[in-house]
């Protein structure tokens, strides 16, 4: 006999700190033989747990996913598991030291080659300004050069 | 070596700033020869730097030294003679060893009109050189620190005389009264030297100094050639203007006939030193306005002078022996004239523009029984920058030289030649048998006025030498290069303020210019920079250098040069007068094809009256009329069709300002069009192109979803503790050392890892 809590989360599967809630624990048999990565507990309950869809298993020490929940006669529930390595290890990988290759929060100067980029530019023409002597043409004025010999 | 853009010089002084740009080169071509061969002025309130053209400095050891006949030790030592750099951090450019200098301390005063530059006073500062090699100084004065003397506080130390001539030449001496005095001069710093001090000008740049005549002091010995000691006077209220060019003879007499400014007459055998020309400035007024050459003499030692860019190295000696005259091989120049001096006797008796006229300088053949050295120390002279901004950028002159006069002319000048061409001036008649067509060279208009406020007559020379008048006045080019400040512009980093900076860094950058054309910048140069442009005309030639720089940080650097040409050739014969017909109208379907592909890319926008367009665009049509028409024959013909022909081109320039208003359409205008340009941007055809640099930045286009960052993310690739980590996170190459999970949850933990997980 194993102490298992049933619960939900909504939490997808690769977040890392899933939000769940679960219900009181209660005791449940193993299938054997039983893999640790996915389980399978059968308990006999009157309560409605086909809702559920996560699993926490203290003595396995470690969160599940229900993949799968079946009847059989006498109220016996088999809820088919498969571990969240993410959350059963969660503060583990939160220590780890990685090199991010890609975040959402922030920006950088790399360029995205996952960014579709499409053929029309985006084209701006900008003037000088505050010229302080700018070429002004004129008609009038001193505006010819005669070049004669010396 | 390349450069390193990040240690170019600039500071700011009074919120200007100054840079030093004078290479046709990408920055990244220069070599430190290069680097040093250009021209390069900056300052702050308390700091004047120089790098002269041609890289040297050159030290002249004045001492009197009777064992060597006093003739200045030239000291540049081999391999140590590098002109002034100062670069402010500590030798960020691994630059050469070497010698630098840098302007520290001068104090004068103005007081009475008796003494040479130096001390006499109190609270006039000036700045004094100070030499230092690549990392060190090597020696600095200091003069507050040295205030035993006659003078007051803050004064200079009569033992320690620093002091400038006229041209802005420095000259140090150290400890003069001691029993081994180091008295050195630097010569070679002359035009760019700009001195700023309690907001007076003493020693203004190059065109704006006033005007010094030095004199040997009267006190000394004929053997002592003492500058320290030498008078200087100038004509304060430019009562006295000289006329030049002056011979030995007006020297004299000027000098010795003046009263009341001038300090002290010369005696006979006595050096003199003209102070230089410049525009009248704070009361200094210039007194040889004429005058394009300076001539010194401190004591017989040094002439050196330069006006457009020219080296002139001259010796009067008054009423004595002509020791030396010597200027572009004993010819003086003065804009595109050329006199040569008649000397006889020992004395500079006239000038000539005659260069076939006798005079003794035909005979001098060796230079020897005097006191200076063979080379002027002022080296080729041609770092001479004759504006007066505080950017030095070396040979201004475009003058046209020896062999032709230039003229500014005004379409009515045109005309009234043309009149005396057909023999209308009764009292400027064409000698007979003289044809002044011969004498036309050429005929150019510019797409703006040349200025000149100086009238000479227009004259002809006939082939037996005969002067022709005309009666007809125009300005005489003085060809000083013409300056356009074209403005600035920031280039905006748009995508990073759109979250996808990297994309300011895909975008081009393409910059205009008139007359010069369009250049691709640098993008990672430019992006979030201000970008200024700057434009040099010869007239001379039509020809226009532009730069193109940034400035961020104080810091200005080059990041296009290009060139161009302004002008126009006006044809001058009836062979001329067909091609000038068919390159205008050629020009003028350019034009229309530039406007219809700007219509056609989005620009009608803004266009408020393109009738008015069309209507102007018509050229091609007036000149097939024109061209069509009885051929111009002579160039009387062709001076005369000026009217009709100068009628047109100023429909012509109207018509630019109609571009002008296409191109105030286009700013900031979006368009989805390309602008492919090729071909060269010079002649009159370029007149119509706009007159305003712009950009133009085309930036792409990007499908980004709003979920995108979650989903996805953003490139990052930076090491971080997971636990810093928010939102989506995908890393590279996961290290799961640490983690005490089977192998299959490890793999598992991986992949998420890999693939990307929210924290």
């Amino acid at each position: 006999m194993v102490s298992v809590q049933i619960g939900t989360t909504s939490s997808a599967a690769n977040v890392l700190n899933k939000n769940f809630s679960l219900n009181s624990a209660v005791s449940a048999e193993v299938k054997q033989p039983c893999s640790i990565e996915a389980p399978i507990f059968i308990l006999k309950t009157n309560e409605n747990y086909f809702t559920c869809n996560y699993l926490y298993c203290p003595d396995f020490n470690r969160y599940y996913y229900i993949t799968d929940i079946s009847t059989n006669p006498g109220g016996i529930l088999a809820l088919t598991c498969t571990v969240d390595a993410l959350q059963s290890y969660n503060s583990q990988i939160k220590e780890l030291f990685v090199n991010v290759g890609r975040t959402e929060t922030e920006h950088s100067n790399i360029i995205d080659t996952s960014l579709i980029t499409t053929a029309n530019d985006e084209v701006v023409f900008l003037n000088f300004t505050g010229a302080g002597n700018p070429i002004t043409p004129t008609a009038t004025g001193r505006t010819y050069l005669l070049i004669t010999s010396n | 070596m390349a450069l390193n853009t990040d240690s170019l010089l600039s500071i700011s002084s009074n919120g200007v700033e100054y840079d030093k740009i004078g290479l046709s080169k990408t920055l990244n071509n220069y070599t430190f020869d290069e680097l040093f061969n250009s021209v390069y002025c900056s300052a702050d309130s308390n700091l004047i730097y120089h790098v002269a053209s041609g890289g040297d400095i050159t030290y002249y050891d004045y001492q009197d030294n009777p064992d060597n006949g006093h003739i200045p030790v030239k000291l540049t030592p081999a391999g140590q003679n590098r002109s002034a750099i100062y670069f402010p951090n500590d030798n960020p450019m691994n630059m050469p060893d070497g010698l630098y200098f840098r302007v520290i301390w001068l104090q004068r005063t103005r007081s009475g009109y008796d003494s040479y530059i130096n001390k006499d006073g109190v609270g006039q500062f000036y700045k004094a050189i100070t030499m230092l090699d690549s990392r060190h100084y090597v020696w600095e004065c200091n003069p507050p620190t040295k205030q035993n003397n006659n003078y007051g506080a803050n004064s200079w130390d009569a033992e320690d005389n620093l002091y400038c001539s006229e041209s802005g030449a420095l000259y140090y001496y150290d400890d003069i009264k001691s029993a081994n005095p180091t008295r050195i001069v630097v010569s070679n710093v002359i035009p760019a030297i700009i001195f700023k001090f309690n907001n007076h000008n003493y020693i203004l740049p190059y065109r704006q100094k006033m005007s010094y005549f030095f004199t040997k002091d009267n006190t000394h010995s004929e053997s002592s050639y003492n500058p320290k000691t030498a008078k200087f006077c100038y004509d304060y209220d430019n009562s006295n203007p000289i006329a030049f060019p002056i011979t030995t003879e007006q020297i004299y007499n000027y000098f010795n006939s003046s009263t009341g400014e001038f300090s002290s007459p010369i005696t006979e055998g006595s050096y003199i030193s003209l102070g230089s020309s410049g525009y009248p400035s704070n009361g200094f007024s210039n007194t040889l306005k004429e005058h394009v050459m300076s001539i010194y003499s401190f004591g017989g030692n040094t002439s050196y002078a330069s006006y457009f860019g020219f080296s002139v190295y001259n010796y009067f000696k008054t009423k004595h022996e002509c020791i030396k005259f010597w200027a572009l091989g004993g010819l003086y120049i003065k804009a595109d004239k050329i006199y040569k001096p008649i000397i006889k006797d020992g004395y500079v008796s006239d000038f000539t523009e005659d260069l076939n006229t006798e005079s003794d300088i035909d005979n001098w053949t060796g230079d020897t029984n005097h006191k200076v050295p063979d080379e002027s120390p002022g080296g080729s002279g041609n770092d001479k920058d004759d504006d007066s901004d505080d950017i030095n950028f070396g040979y201004m002159f475009s003058g046209a030289g020896a062999f032709t006069n230039l003229w500014y002319c005004t379409q009515q000048d045109l005309t009234n030649l043309r009149q005396w061409f057909l023999g209308a001036d009764a009292e400027h008649p064409i000698p007979e048998g003289f044809d002044p067509m011969p004498s036309i060279i050429g005929l150019f208009q510019y797409p703006i006025s040349l200025g000149g406020d100086v009238l000479e007559e227009i004259k002809f020379r006939t082939s037996s030498g005969l002067i022709v008048s005309t009666g007809v006045q125009a300005a005489r080019g003085l060809s000083t290069n013409l300056k356009f400040d074209l403005g600035s512009i920031n280039i905006p980093a748009r995508m990073r303020e759109r979250g996808v900076p990297f994309l300011d860094y895909e975008s081009t950058v393409e910059c205009y210019v008139p007359f010069c054309g369009v250049f691709q910048l640098d993008t990672q140069t430019v992006i979030g920079k201000t970008l200024s442009c700057t434009l040099w005309m010869s007239p001379a030639t039509g020809e226009c250098n532009c730069i193109v720089y940034t400035i961020s940080n104080g810091i200005k650097a080059p990041v296009a040069y290009g060139s161009g040409n302004m002008s126009s050739q006006i044809p001058i014969s009836s062979n001329g007068w067909g091609s000038y017909a068919a390159a205008l109208k050629n020009a003028t379907i350019q034009k229309n094809q530039i406007i219809s592909g700007a219509l056609a890319g989005g620009v009608s926008s803004g266009l408020s009256d393109s009738g008015k367009l069309s209507s102007n665009f018509d050229i091609a049509e007036q000149i097939a009329g024109e061209s069509a028409g009885p051929s111009f024959g002579a160039v009387g013909k062709a001076l005369g069709g000026a009217g009709s022909a100068l009628g047109i081109l100023s429909t012509g320039i109207k018509a630019y300002q109609d571009i002008n208003t296409v191109n105030v359409g286009i700013r900031h205008l979006k368009a989805s069009n390309g602008t492919s340009i090729n071909g060269a941007f010079s002649g009159q055809s370029a007149w119509n192109y706009p007159m305003t640099p712009y950009v133009k930045i085309s930036r792409p286009h990007y499908k980004k979803p709003s979920n995108y960052a979650h989903t996805q993310g953003i490139p990052l690739v930076e090491a971080k503790k997971l636990s810093e980590c928010s939102g989506f996170t995908m890393c590279v190459g996961a290290d799961l050392t640490g983690i005490t999970a089977t192998q299959t949850e490890r793999d598992i933990i991986s992949a998420y890892l890999t693939n990307g997980i929210i924290v």
